[in-house]
């Protein structure tokens, strides 16, 4: 595949990847950052195999959706690694400038927050979530019920108070 | 007595629902629980009520869209990033002559 084949196809993930950088970093700066940091380091891992993957002339549009797909979890993949690190790195920098807005979401955990998002904002199943943050089965499931359970019952905390 | 039991397998199902839903059920449960939902109409509601709740949830979680001057940035930066690192080493004059302009188009 050519470099502008693949450019191509990463291009309408820009957005995606952007808000699953901002899930795990609220900072626009520090999550454009992220997604960088993230595409270097999957082209510098996988380069060799996304050259020798086939022109994207010679792709259907399914296999082209399929291409893009596997292409965005890969990239995810970094990013989360890098992403879970960096926010606890960032994670007192985040308090004093953290975003008004969902406080009690950006309260979670790095791992929570990157698990929840992946899952009921970008639909992965949990096999993918596992494959995506190397994390057992077990665990991407409690962190998806903490997740579930410490927002629901903010918000309804809220709504009594 | 009867009752009971409905009442036992009820709860047995709905403690499945959000597994269910978050597609974490193995399959032999999915089946099972499918199979549950075919022959209890009524049950349907109890899974919307469920799906309801996440799509509350999902309304608790961020979903930043970015600013123009974001966007433009963000592609470019990656624009060059695949440019600069997808780089085949030129095996002879011809390849490099094709780098070259590749990157010269790609400008």
């Amino acid at each position: 595949m050519k470099r502008k084949d693949f450019y191509q196809l990463l291009h309408p993930l820009t957005d995606k990847l952007y808000r699953m950088a901002t899930t795990l970093i609220p900072d626009d700066l520090q999550a454009e950052q992220l997604v960088i940091d993230s595409l270097n380091a999957y082209l510098i891992k996988e380069k060799n195999k996304i050259l020798a993957g086939r022109e994207l002339d010679s792709l259907s549009k399914k296999d082209i959706q399929l291409q893009r797909r596997f292409y965005f979890k890969g990239i995810l993949r970094y990013m989360s690694e890098i992403g879970v690190r960096r926010s606890s790195q960032l994670a007192d920098q985040m308090k004093l400038a953290g975003p008004s807005n969902f406080k009690t979401f950006y309260g979670l955990g790095p791992k929570v927050r990157l698990v929840m998002s992946l899952r009921y904002d970008f639909q992965f199943t949990v096999e993918e979530i596992e494959d995506i943050t190397t994390m057992p089965r077990y665990e991407v499931i409690e962190k998806l019920h903490n997740g579930r359970f410490l927002l629901l019952n903010d918000f309804n905390q809220g709504v009594q108070l | 007595m009867i009752e009971t039991n409905k009442n036992i397998v009820d709860s047995k199902f709905q403690k499945k629902i959000l597994g269910y839903l978050d597609g974490s059920l193995s399959s032999e449960d999915k089946s099972e629980f499918e199979a549950y939902v075919r022959t209890h109409p009524e049950f349907e509601t109890q899974i919307q009520k469920k799906e309801d709740e996440l799509t509350f949830l999902k309304s608790l979680m961020p979903a930043t869209l970015m600013t123009k001057e974001t966007a433009e940035s963000l592609d470019s930066e990656m624009k060059l990033s695949i440019f600069n690192l997808l780089k085949e080493e030129p095996r002879n004059f011809i390849d490099k002559v094709k780098n070259s302009w590749e990157e010269w188009i790609s400008r």
